[in-house]
């Protein structure tokens, strides 16, 4: 899978940034991010895949790129990989002079008015169209499954069992940090979220803001600023250590200000809520938590919006077997 | 500037016809064959001057005037400003125009590129003769007795108004642009500015002058770290009023950062599109010389009605600026307390981990530019603070620094982040991996890991008491890593952070400790000189905060004892 929007969004990032500006403004594919996915590829072991998806949601416009994306795309035509193109907007389909490689499209789906398009390059697939879409997440939720339960370890003794923040115990601890390590990974991930959020910050309103409590959440808070062009407050110890500090020095909450609270787990909300007590008393307002994984272990209706990467619930809890216990409970 | 003046500011007019290169996509412009639309502006102007009782100073175009910078179109623009000329009783003088990326030929250069003439030596953005040539035309032969347009250079015009105490900057902010997407976006010489304003704003009474700057780019779309060069350059100079185009919209701010600044936008005069409302800016000053206000105009022409331009009252944007403004002392760059030269970077060696003489190039121009922005803006938003810091049960400082509002700001903390990269350029920094220490060292460190597509990254709190297992942890494969801290005050802190990461001591080959500060004495510097496989970079050293000595009882310190000062309790 080749998000091109991602690769774009990230070497805007490395390259030259914008200050304040939201990166998710791009809707330009440049010819040196095209090359560079193309000499990495190059470089890769892709006997390993049949498929390869490339998506380009979200971009509008390329110039003078069409003989690179020919190139591009013969080098996977040769070593006879299925192709889907998806989310291909009719100026795109012109600037990259797709109708060069009409002949070879197997088949070609127009979804909806603003003729976005899918093309399937390979006669022998099984794999439906109208589900490449979706395949993105489906693809990312599969690694972080199998990331979190190969890092993700079970505690030994009933101390260590212990929560820091509330009064339970824990049997095992989402390793939010073996992420956030896989630095590929986690760049996709948090792509995926500002993606999500992102609706969240209203355009030129200047008084949204993340906030973050942990360390794992000022990485997380620190990327996705990046990503979208949003400042980042922190309270330092304010997680794992029920301490903090906060002196006249720190005029970190500001009256009137909007926040979303961001945090690596959100399992049973103590940080999250002991943070928003702080910004409510500093009569400043929370509007959402944002988190990459939510363990949701209640039904609450009427609650704020909660974003989040990855979700533990009933139905998937299978897999993760992650238990909240008490003394009341056999341990 | 005399009361009851009147600035006509328009932008985006997008002349004529225009077909966008590979769609099928047409832009029109309302400007055309008949006079009407022109004509029902010039009646909106005579009307809104006379009934606000206020002469027409000045015309402003802030670019885009054409649609791809052809002969053609110049000439419905010179049709256009003579009009203009003759309704609105102008005078040449007073007509500012700037171009936009619109004014660029970029079909001339697709044709100068594949013509034998081009040697392949300059990048397209770089023929600025082949991209302005019917701009320069049009400019020189409409204005021609103002100086005549320079291609490549950042300044259109400086237009000092003795009589009136106003000077007008007008700006090319279009160095980069070029028929390349990838070159879209302003840029400014800014030395060249600094230069020009230095030599001719010279005069004392200009300080007291009204000040306005026009360009065709939105600062928040300028290349890289160039929108924060300009802007410090044009404040020094007293310029806090910016007249942009470019984005189509009405949308404008007064931004107090740590100087108030407006940024007055216009939306396009007469692109024609059904997602955008043509508009016009009338800025007067009825009040005092220096305060303007604002009032935005619409073209309407929906319904049966004639068409006409509607004044707007309920835009949110700002409604009034000032064109004159303090100036900033640049050399007031020093924190509160101590008088540093920052101009001279470690010349007494304090810190040889690099020195002056790496800095000779342009280089280090923007690294001591960026320097000074930073202590500018500790200076500003009084980020120095004195008092007694309790760090932990063994250190006691009686300064801190306060990193987390620095880099709290986006914009400061793109600066930090530069100046890290900046350092590991120039002191050849090599590393595989990057550790980020504390919340400031991870924000920090994390950005920078961006830059270093092929780093590793991850971090560390910076204390381990209160972190379980897995916070604590690092995961390193690699033997050569760079460690980010924000401040860096004594050498048994980073003895002990080593000591406490034995997985990091014993695998690594090298470490490079990088910190934007550097806050200890001399005495201090020689104990950390003493630690094995470690090579520091400092970016500022210049600061030594003074460290408490009563480090047994806290209770002993006649600043604790006898109440002297504030005593933060981190610890």
């Amino acid at each position: 899978l080749i998000d091109f929007q991602c690769e774009q969004v990230y070497f805007n990032i490395e390259n030259r940034d914008s200050v304040e500006q939201n990166i998710y403004n791009t809707i330009s594919l440049t010819s040196p991010v095209l090359r560079s996915v193309y000499e990495d590829l190059k470089q890769q072991n892709i006997d390993t895949f049949d498929t390869i998806i490339i998506d380009l949601s979200s971009l509008q416009n390329a110039h003078n790129l069409d003989f690179v994306f020919e190139t591009f795309f013969n080098f996977f035509f040769d070593k006879n990989k299925d192709i889907f193109i998806t989310n291909v907007s009719s100026t795109l389909y012109e600037n990259l002079k797709l109708g060069k490689i009409e002949s070879k499209i197997f088949r070609k789906e127009v979804v909806n008015k603003e003729s976005i398009l899918h093309f399937s390059l390979n006669k022998n697939t099984s794999i439906l169209l109208s589900e490449i879409s979706s395949y993105k997440s489906i693809i990312f939720q599969s690694l972080f499954e199998d990331k979190m339960n190969s890092e993700s370890s079970y505690y030994g003794d009933k101390e260590e069992k212990l929560s820091y923040s509330s009064d339970v115990y824990l049997d095992k601890y989402i390793n939010v940090k073996a992420f956030i390590e896989d630095k590929p990974f986690s760049h996709f991930g948090l792509f995926l979220l500002a993606q999500k959020v992102k609706e969240l910050f209203i355009k030129e309103e200047k008084n949204q803001y993340l906030f973050t409590m942990s360390i794992n959440g000022s990485y997380i808070a620190s990327i996705l600023s990046k990503l979208l062009g949003v400042e980042v407050s922190y309270l330092d110890h304010l997680g794992p250590i029920n301490k903090m500090y906060k002196t006249k020095l720190d005029n970190r909450i500001l009256t009137g200000k909007h926040y979303f609270l961001v945090s690596d787990v959100i399992c049973l909300g103590t940080e999250t809520k002991k943070a928003e007590s702080i910004i409510q008393y500093e009569n400043a307002f929370v509007d959402g938590y944002i988190t990459v994984v939510n363990i949701k272990t209640v039904t609450r209706p009427n609650n704020k919006p909660t974003n989040f990467l990855f979700e533990i619930n009933k139905d998937n809890n299978y897999i993760f077997k992650y238990a909240i216990r008490t003394e009341l409970d056999l341990i | 500037m005399k009361t009851n003046s009147a600035i006509i500011l328009i932008s985006d007019l997008h002349l004529m016809s225009f077909k966008v290169p590979h769609t099928s996509k047409t832009i029109e412009s309302k400007i055309k064959d008949d006079d009407d639309y022109i004509e029902c502006f010039f009646e909106s102007v005579k009307k809104q001057l006379s009934e606000r009782s206020l002469n027409l100073y000045a015309l402003v175009i802030a670019g885009d005037i054409a649609n791809s910078g052809k002969t053609k179109e110049y000439e419905k623009a010179k049709y256009f400003l003579n009009k203009a000329i003759e309704k609105l009783g102008l005078i040449k003088e007073n007509i500012i125009l700037v171009p936009g990326n619109h004014d660029i030929n970029w079909t001339d250069i697709d044709l100068f590129i594949d013509s034998p003439a081009y040697n392949g030596e300059k990048k397209e953005f770089e023929l600025h003769d082949v991209k302005f040539s019917n701009f320069k035309i049009f400019y020189d032969t409409i204005l021609d007795n103002k100086a005549p347009f320079i291609v490549d250079s950042s300044i259109v015009e400086l237009k000092i108004d003795e009589e009136n105490n106003l000077i007008i900057l007008a700006l090319n902010s279009n160095y980069y642009e070029s028929n390349c997407s990838a070159n879209h976006f302003g840029f400014i010489k800014h030395d060249k500015l600094r230069e020009l304003l230095d030599s001719k704003l010279k005069h004392i009474q200009h300080k007291n002058y009204g000040k306005i700057a026009i360009l065709h780019h939105q600062f928040s779309n300028f290349f890289d770290k160039n929108d924060i060069q300009t802007l410090t350059v044009l404040n020094n100079f007293g310029f806090h009023a910016f007249l942009h185009g470019h984005v189509h919209n009405d949308y404008s701010n007064a931004n107090q950062d740590s100087v108030l600044n407006y940024f007055i936008g216009v939306g396009s005069f007469a692109k024609k599109d059904q997602d955008i409302v043509n508009s016009y800016k009338l800025l007067f000053n009825p009040l005092k010389s220096e305060d303007f206000n604002i009032v935005t105009f619409h073209y309407s022409d929906l319904g049966t009605l004639k068409p006409y331009w509607q004044e707007q009252t309920d835009i949110t944007a700002i409604k009034n600026f000032c064109i004159k403004a303090d100036p900033i002392d640049i050399d007031k760059i020093v924190p509160i307390g101590e008088k540093l030269e920052i101009e001279i970077v470690n010349s007494e060696g304090l810190g040889d981990s690099y020195s002056i003489d790496k800095f000779l190039t342009n280089d280090s121009k923007l690294f001591i530019d960026n320097k000074r922005i930073i202590l500018d803006e500790i200076r500003e938003k009084k980020l120095f603070k004195t008092g007694h810091f309790h760090w932990s049960d063994n250190f006691r400082s009686h300064g801190l620094i306060d990193i987390y509002t620095l880099i709290n700001s986006n914009t400061t903390k793109k600066l930090v982040i530069d100046l890290f990269i900046e350092i590991i350029k120039v002191n050849n920094i090599g590393f595989d991996s990057i550790i980020g220490v504390g919340f400031e060292g991870n924000i920090i460190g994390s950005q920078l890991s961006l830059h270093y597509p092929n780093s590793n990254y991850t971090y560390v709190p910076n204390s381990l008491a209160y972190y379980n297992e897995f916070e604590k942890r690092i995961k390193l494969e690699n033997t050569k890593i760079a460690i980010i801290e924000d401040v860096i005050y004594k050498a048994d802190a980073l003895e002990l952070f080593l000591k406490d990461h034995t997985e990091i001591t014993d695998k690594i080959e090298e470490i490079e400790l990088i910190a934007l500060f550097f806050c200890g004495s001399k005495h201090e510097l020689a104990n950390i000189r003493k630690i094995p496989k470690v090579k520091f970079n400092f970016i500022f050293d210049e600061i030594t905060i003074g460290n408490c000595n009563y480090e047994k009882d806290i209770n002993e310190c006649p600043i604790v004892k006898n109440n002297l000062d504030i005593y933060y309790k981190f610890h």
